[in-house]
């Protein structure tokens, strides 16, 4: 193999940029969870990850049994030059679903367990199941390549000699496992749109991959003769046009007629994205492929070839995607899009797959020897040229990774960013609670006669409000004198400042100094001192001037100081607007209690100020959760 | 401005540190592979330990150069003192590390800490100064030497006036944001310049030591090469 080609070195030089930017992903993703690098949620938790490593991944893989089947069990020996390197692919394309797998699984140290603890009602123990043991089989089908010439000879032979049996087995799993993934789908019709979700969904997923093994092949031939500048096996792959003809239009027909049997043919043409997206597919997958090669067009042409081969595997990767989540995205409501690093992972683990063929191909028998050309001697090359080289750009695809993750990524996951605004004032009714018994402010109807002014505590808008009645509050704790119980900090130049002003976040709490308005009022440069009292210790707020020094009426004055004002060394870190609601109206509550015996009942309880504490966040109508 | 400062000490940063610390391990790893490539060729079995590690303690203490470019060499130990140590154990680095990552460990003394950073200024001049002055230093001195003396110079002189405001003529968060893009650029060039010698001091003495030892047949292989094959030479 020329490996020295300027087409192989740039091809591996993309390849192991996007890997190097995988692996910092791929880091982050095991350090800091799935959320800081992923766009995936609750309601989508199967993403492109699964749609694209996992069931394209096992898809791509088809090859591996397709030509298997053809050489051994239908002894049609033409084939034999495409064994190796369909096998090659097939075990790498399941390497990548085993990595795939792990990047997407919660808890990934707990891959094992199906091996022990067995689940027979589970559709994910027999997927689970099969992928280990196709790829133990496929290592061993393809471990007499890299053994061949090795010292280990007598293995080899044994490995050599078990051939068939293992091509068996990997038959039967291929099989099993091809369909099983249409399976796992049919127990989620509620996430796979109609025009995909069908019973036959196990037999449309066999007879695809068993096409796609073909076009993978093809692909891969076609692909590795232009990397390699080999003269391609277009007389060969030629032979497989026709089996992949038929069984493109066997896939289509009964796809297209399925969905009219099941009154489902309405669909196919109502304009929504949905029928777009299945022309597509259908038409990329397995119509255009198959007239073209049908009518001799791939066969005439070794670029039409490729178009077809390529059209098959892209048409049915975009299938597995479909089915893996595109086609539900109307139907959850999830509006979920891959994020960059899902992308660049996906990318990161196929451009991983390649290499590894890659370095199969040029180190092993992996293609049929070709006869030398007569060529003048390969230039003479800096030691170690191809290291310096691909290691210099993984080294830039890593770097770029890592300027590009986000801060929880790196720095671990926080909540989500939850702004707050002001307590909104609406008019109240008081009504006898019975459960936990006591009296509670209601939303007063149009006209009610005792409707009284309270204030509406939503900061958030998320629908779990409280109703307060502040003016009741300041009546029994003393009138204008009493603000300082709560409205424990001013804003400088302010009263009373609202809660909100401070707890400027739902959850997480907010940083409320200014450094730079504070160089600027203090007079630039000369003024740190004012602050940094100690210049010579480093400027951590901790080692610096209290604030009330020179904010003396920062903290506000009133009968009594219920919320402690802010410690010499406060971090002036305002808490999240829940915990310091919380915090305030409890911990009075409870001293009340203790104090004077004004009872409030059980404020475990949330429904105790929070009358209706349900999600009104927007949903769309006909969302079927 | 604060979101320049924040794109500084953020994204910034986390590239220039991460093209420093992965460059940084490359350059080793494949010296390191160059050494080995060059033993296999060579068939000898047999390395020069004593003689590489001499070399090598030499020049990371060099006592027995101060006798003949005293300056120069009292200079280089001083500076690379300070520049060692002053970063590393700076308060308000030590603190600004805890804050982000956890990660802490004792801080330097304010005072040393100053002396240290003024001795890596000094050093550093002197050096620079050293290198224009002396001929042979400067016959042996590229541009980008100049370059990266200069490079090094920046952030230590803004870090100097961020901690002392008092003593900075310039606006504070301008000379912040200086001093965070220098720095960044700074880890950013270490692999890309003489930078590298962080990591590459004990294995260039390896590699020069050993890259010296030729094939057996490497004349045979030299004439060939230049097609004077059974030719004198």
């Amino acid at each position: 193999m020329d490996a020295g080609n300027s087409r192989v070195r740039t091809t591996k030089a993309v390849l192991w940029f996007i890997v190097g930017f995988a692996i910092i992903v791929g880091a982050a993703r095991f350090l800091t969870g799935l959320g800081t690098v992923t766009n995936l949620t609750d309601r989508t938790p199967w993403g492109l990850w699964v749609g694209f490593d996992v069931l394209g991944g096992v898809a791509l893989a088809a090859g591996g049994f397709v030509i298997a089947a053809s050489v051994y069990i239908l002894r049609r020996e033409k084939f034999r030059p495409l064994l190796r390197p369909a096998i090659l692919t097939a075990f790498l394309g399941y390497a990548a679903v085993a990595a795939g797998l792990l990047v997407d699984l919660g808890r990934p140290w707990n891959i094992w367990r199906p091996m022990f603890f067995w689940q027979h009602h589970s559709a994910l123990f027999e997927v689970a199941w099969c992928v280990m043991l196709y790829l133990s089989v496929l290592a061993l089908e393809f471990a007499p390549v890299p053994l061949e010439s090795s010292r280990f000879h007598r293995l080899t032979k044994a490995l050599k000699s078990a051939s068939l049996p293992l091509v068996i087995l990997g038959i039967m799993l291929s099989t099993l496992h091809q369909s099983s993934l249409g399976t796992l789908f049919l127990i989620a019709p509620a996430r796979v749109h109609p025009l995909w979700y069908t019973p036959l969904l196990p037999l449309l997923f066999f007879i695809s991959a068993v096409a796609l093994g073909m076009a993978m092949v093809v692909v891969e031939s076609k692909a590795s003769a232009w990397l390699y500048r080999k003269r391609p096996e277009d007389h060969v792959l030629s032979s497989l046009l026709r089996p992949l003809g038929f069984t493109l239009l066997l896939y289509a027909g009964i796809r297209i007629g399925d969905l009219v049997a099941r009154g489902e043919g309405a669909g196919l043409f109502d304009g929504s994205w949905e029928s777009a997206l299945f022309w597509l597919e259908t038409g990329l997958s397995s119509l255009l492929p198959a007239a073209s090669a049908l009518s001799g067009l791939a066969r005439r042409s070794g670029k039409a070839l490729f178009a077809t081969g390529l059209m098959v595997v892209s048409g049915f990767v975009l299938h597995r995607i479909d089915v893996g989540g595109v086609s539900g995205v109307g139907l959850t409501d999830s509006g979920y899009f891959p994020s960059l690093f899902e992308i660049s992972l996906s990318l990161g683990v196929v451009s991983g797959a390649i290499l590894l063929f890659l370095f199969f191909v040029e180190r092993y028998r992996v293609y049929d020897p070709e006869p030398a050309p007569a060529r003048r001697p390969a230039a003479c090359r800096a030691p170690l040229a191809a290291a310096r080289a691909y290691s210099s750009v993984f080294v830039a695809g890593a770097a770029i990774a890592f300027a590009l993750l986000p801060g929880g990524a790196v720095f671990g996951a926080k909540p989500l960013d939850m702004p707050v605004t002001g307590a909104r004032r609406v008019l109240a009714v008081e009504k006898t609670r019975e459960n936990p018994p006591g009296k509670m402010l209601v939303f007063a109807a149009r006209g009610a006669a005792e409707a009284r002014e309270v204030l509406l505590v939503d900061g958030n808008r998320s629908g779990e409000y409280a109703l307060f009645d502040h003016e009741a509050h300041m009546k029994r704790q003393g009138e204008k004198e009493s603000c300082g119980i709560c409205h424990h900090l001013n804003r400088p130049n302010d009263r009373e400042s609202s809660c909100f002003e401070c707890h400027r976040d739902a959850w997480q709490p907010t940083d409320i100094f200014r450094h730079g308005a504070h160089i600027e009022a203090t007079g630039g440069n000369r003024g740190c001192t004012e602050c940094h009292v100690t210049p010579a210790a480093p400027k951590t707020r901790a080692a610096t001037r209290p604030c009330r020094e020179c904010h003396e009426d920062m903290v506000a004055t009133g009968k009594r100081e219920f919320v402690a004002p802010p410690a010499a060394d406060s971090p002036f870190h305002a808490p999240g607007y829940m915990d310091a609601m919380h915090g305030t109206c409890r911990k009075c509550h409870e001293e009340e209690d203790r104090t004077k015996g004004v009872k409030v009942p059980e404020l475990a309880l949330c429904s105790t100020c929070h009358p209706e504490a349900v999600d009104l966040s927007p949903r769309p109508a006909g969302r079927k959760d | 401005m604060d979101a320049w400062l924040d794109f500084a000490r953020g994204p910034a940063f986390r590239f220039a540190l991460a093209v420093m610390v992965l460059g940084l391990l490359r350059h080793f790893a494949l010296a390191l592979l160059s050494v080995r490539a060059i033993l296999r060729r060579a068939g000898d079995k047999t390395l020069p330990v004593t003689q590489i590690r001499k070399a090598t303690l030499s020049w990371l203490f060099p006592v027995k150069k101060l006798g003949h470019h005293t300056l120069f060499a009292a200079a280089s130990v001083l500076f690379h003192l300070g520049a060692i140590v002053a970063p590393l154990l700076l308060a308000a680095h030590v603190t600004l590390i805890e804050a982000s990552t956890g990660l802490a460990w004792p801080a330097l003394n304010p005072l040393a800490a100053d002396i240290l950073t003024l001795l890596a200024i000094g050093g550093l001049l002197v050096l620079f100064v050293v290198r224009i002055a002396k001929r042979a230093a400067r016959d042996l001195s590229q541009r980008s030497d100049y370059g990266v003396l200069l490079l090094v110079l920046v952030p230590f002189v803004t870090g100097f006036l961020a901690a002392h405001p008092g003593l900075n003529p310039f606006p504070f968060t301008a000379v912040l944001l200086l001093h965070f893009l220098s720095a960044d650029l700074l880890l950013f060039m270490f692999p890309f310049t003489k930078l590298v010698h962080v990591v590459l001091l004990p294995a260039t003495q390896l590699v020069s030591e050993a890259a010296w030892r030729f094939d057996p047949d490497a004349g045979e292989k030299v004439a060939k090469a230049l097609g004077k094959e059974n030719q004198r030479i």
